[in-house]
């Protein structure tokens, strides 16, 4: 309070270093402590859902991976199976092994992503510069495969674009390799950080039932003790052939989540090598599709959903008849995480925080906008 | 499908209850019955999370379809309970429909904001929500966007100037025609010629 | 809050310390560039003696940034619109759609992907030919 026992209202973000996107906190502060906290968004609206009803569908598969700037690639995934879904096209096996390979690299880039912010929210900015240079290596690759870095335009309807290069699941197992070796180098300035676990743990709390009854996903709802994943209750693509543990913890604080997301990413190494091992040397990788003006779909609607590294996306997809989608919706994690868990979660907490807190549930702007 | 059976339509008689080859379940309801089905189906069956509430504009049908999905982690089912709202504004200017629905905030706190989000891009008219304001949009005058009838290439056109240097654009279909015209003539040109000689 | 005295905690950070004698992983970057790989999705090409000019690029690009404008010259005498096309880079994605539904495999993406300039009119983009090239090659 000020002079005059009034609440302080500040405005954390949109132009805040400590804030994840193009998103403010309205807060009012007592003091240090938050009394009262409320989500703005609109600063990034795009329209993607409109423009995707104008388009056609080779058009919009261009435009779905912008949904999330992160994490491209579940957004595509779910775009091309939603399409497969209402058109009834069958994907060859080695796009499914593919994909599930791409849905997995991705994972690992969007966790170092994670770890950059996470260090970056707490001032430990040796954090930040090694995960990007780490999260480099795999853009190398991603390079090799897609010749995109970051919005890759490779899952589309129908299976994936090209085929693997030459020697491309070597440079990946080598990268693996270089992964393992680095994770103790993390744990050592990261994770067993004293001055992390000091702000971390306890920090951030969210208990079990609410967690559930705001329909929170991934893993702040695993650091929640439920042992929930897409990929095991609802399994796609070649998710049901591969053995991986879903990491729980029952703390459901800062520290908990994040040693959640360290232990997943060490899963998602697991994952890669199996694909590796089980990738088929040949075969189609897409089915030809028609010319994107006489390519159209039959009357339905169908919900699909995938788990990025941050939890559930979604997409609720109608078609009528015609070349063009009638309705894509899109609900990523964060539509949940910052607009109506976030404001209750920082809420007697301390403003320095709130930065932590934010990046921990892995609120992601351009999704909860589209 | 056991789910179906077991559950859903001894909880639900009377309703139309359908299973698509997914693996959804949909229970079609009027308007009036939601907050009833919804809380039924938090409470007695389980379903614990409200995933997203869905809306399609059928505008040749003249309702916006509304989907509230809800999953349920007991049972790894998925129910969509869908309702068909009359899509007509109202006369007064307030760019809102006629009929309304129920808001489920008290049940679910995050449908606070699917359905602020459905009232703002849709012109749904919710009652009992308690933070109905611009959620995306700043100072928007015109119908919903997210309506069919919201034409969006027009807004672009009377809103922004484009960039001049490209008007030497030529059209495909007529600049082919003109050449296989062109080509055409001089072909009987040139059988002419050789006639004369 | 009860917290303990973590004295590993506290020191193990310093490791990192050691990162100060090794190697850089950055590059002197004007003197040092990357090496973009092969299918790299940079700026456009246009082999003109292969082009048809039948428009599809210009068909499928949603963001309408393709243009089929007249060439000074018509290289491929089967082009039946005698038209080539434009990019403009203000407006491109970079998706690539263009080149796959090329049916002659005339619009190929190159490596290039660095383009400096002033003047916002430049990236109004001329696809650089590579018919010619050839020609001199062989």
């Amino acid at each position: 309070m000020n002079k005059n026992n009034q609440l302080v209202k500040i405005f954390h973000g949109p132009q805040h270093p400590g804030i994840t996107g193009n998103m403010s906190v309205e807060i009012d502060l007592d003091g240090e402590t938050i009394v009262n906290a409320e989500t703005h968004v609109g600063y990034l609206h795009r329209g993607f859902e409109k423009l995707v009803e104008r388009r056609t569908i080779p058009q919009a598969f261009t435009i779905v991976c912008r949904i999330c700037v992160p994490e491209p690639d579940p957004n595509e995934e779910n775009f091309a199976r939603g399409i497969e879904n209402l058109a009834g096209i069958e994907v060859p096996v080695k796009a499914k092994w593919i994909r599930t390979m791409v849905l997995e690299m991705q994972r690992m880039t969007s966790q170092f992503l994670w770890m950059a912010g996470q260090g970056g929210s707490l001032g430990l900015y040796i954090n930040p510069q090694w995960a990007v240079a780490d999260r480099d290596l795999m853009l190398d690759l991603y390079e090799e495969l897609t010749g995109a870095r970051v919005y890759h335009m490779y899952i589309y309807p129908g299976g994936v674009r090209n085929d693997l290069p030459l020697g491309f699941l070597y440079k990946l197992g080598r990268l693996l390799d270089y992964y393992e070796t680095r994770l103790p180098e993390y744990d050592r300035i990261f994770f067993n950080n004293a001055v992390f676990k000091k702000r971390a743990v306890g920090a951030g709390y969210v208990s079990p039932e609410t967690a559930l009854k705001h329909g929170v996903v991934g893993p702040v709802l695993r650091a929640a003790g439920f042992k929930k994943d897409v990929r095991r209750y609802a399994p796609y693509e070649m998710y049901e052939n591969l053995e991986f543990d879903i990491p729980v913890a029952t703390e459901s604080d800062v520290y908990a989540r994040a040693l959640i997301r360290r232990e997943e990413f060490k899963q998602s190494i697991r994952i890669l090598r199996q694909i590796i091992k089980m990738m088929p040397k040949d075969g189609p990788v897409n089915v030809k599709l028609k010319n994107h003006r006489q390519f159209t779909i039959p009357k339905g609607e169908t919900w699909v959903r995938t788990e990025s590294s941050r939890g559930e996306f979604s997409y609720y997809m109608a078609s009528d008849g015609s070349e063009k989608l009638r309705r894509m919706q899109v609900k990523g994690p964060s539509m949940v995480h910052a607009m109506s868990l976030l404001p209750e979660v920082i809420k007697g907490g301390q403003l320095a925080d709130v930065a932590m807190i934010m990046n921990s549930l892995g609120t992601c702007p351009p999704e909860i906008e589209r | 499908m056991s789910f179906i059976n077991d559950k859903l339509i001894p909880t639900f008689p009377g309703y139309n209850i359908t299973t698509d080859d997914q693996g959804i379940h949909k229970i079609n309801i009027e308007i009036d019955n939601l907050i009833t089905i919804a809380s039924r189906l938090h409470n007695e069956l389980n379903f614990e999370s409200l995933q997203t509430i869905s809306c399609a504009d059928w505008i040749e049908d003249g309702y916006l379809q509304l989907n509230y999905i809800f999953y349920s982690y007991e049972f790894n089912q998925t129910v969509f309970v869908s309702l068909n709202l009359p899509r007509e504004l109202k006369d007064d200017g307030s760019k809102r429909t006629i009929s309304t629905i129920p808001s489920l905030q008290n049940i679910w706190p995050q449908a606070n904001h699917f359905e602020r989000e459905l009232w703002e891009m849709f012109g749904v008219s919710v009652t009992g929500h308690n933070s109905l304001k611009e959620f995306f949009l700043e100072d928007w005058q015109q119908i919903p966007p997210m309506r069919r009838d919201f034409d969006t290439l027009d807004f672009v056109n009377n809103s922004f100037e484009f960039r001049p240097g490209r008007e030497d654009a030529m059209d495909v279909a007529t600049e082919r025609k003109r050449v296989r015209e062109a080509k055409a003539s001089e072909v009987t040109k040139g059988a002419d010629v050789n006639e004369q000689k | 809050m009860n917290w303990k005295l973590d004295i590993k905690g506290i020191l193990e950070p310093f490791t990192a310390l050691k990162y100060l004698f090794k190697q850089p992983a950055t590059l002197l970057y004007p003197f040092e560039k990357r090496k973009t790989t092969e299918n790299y999705r940079g700026f456009h090409r246009n082999d003109q003696s292969k082009c048809i000019g039948c428009g599809l690029c210009e068909d499928i690009c949603m963001n309408d940034a393709i243009d089929m404008i007249k060439p000074e010259i018509v290289k491929n005498a089967k082009n039946s619109s005698e038209l080539i096309p434009r990019v403009d880079f203000g407006r491109c994605c970079w998706c690539s759609l263009c080149t796959d539904v090329c049916p002659t495999k005339s619009l190929t993406l190159s490596n290039e992907y660095s383009m400096v300039s002033t003047d916002p009119n430049s990236f109004l983009y001329n696809i650089p030919d590579t018919s010619k090239k050839e020609k001199q090659n062989g």
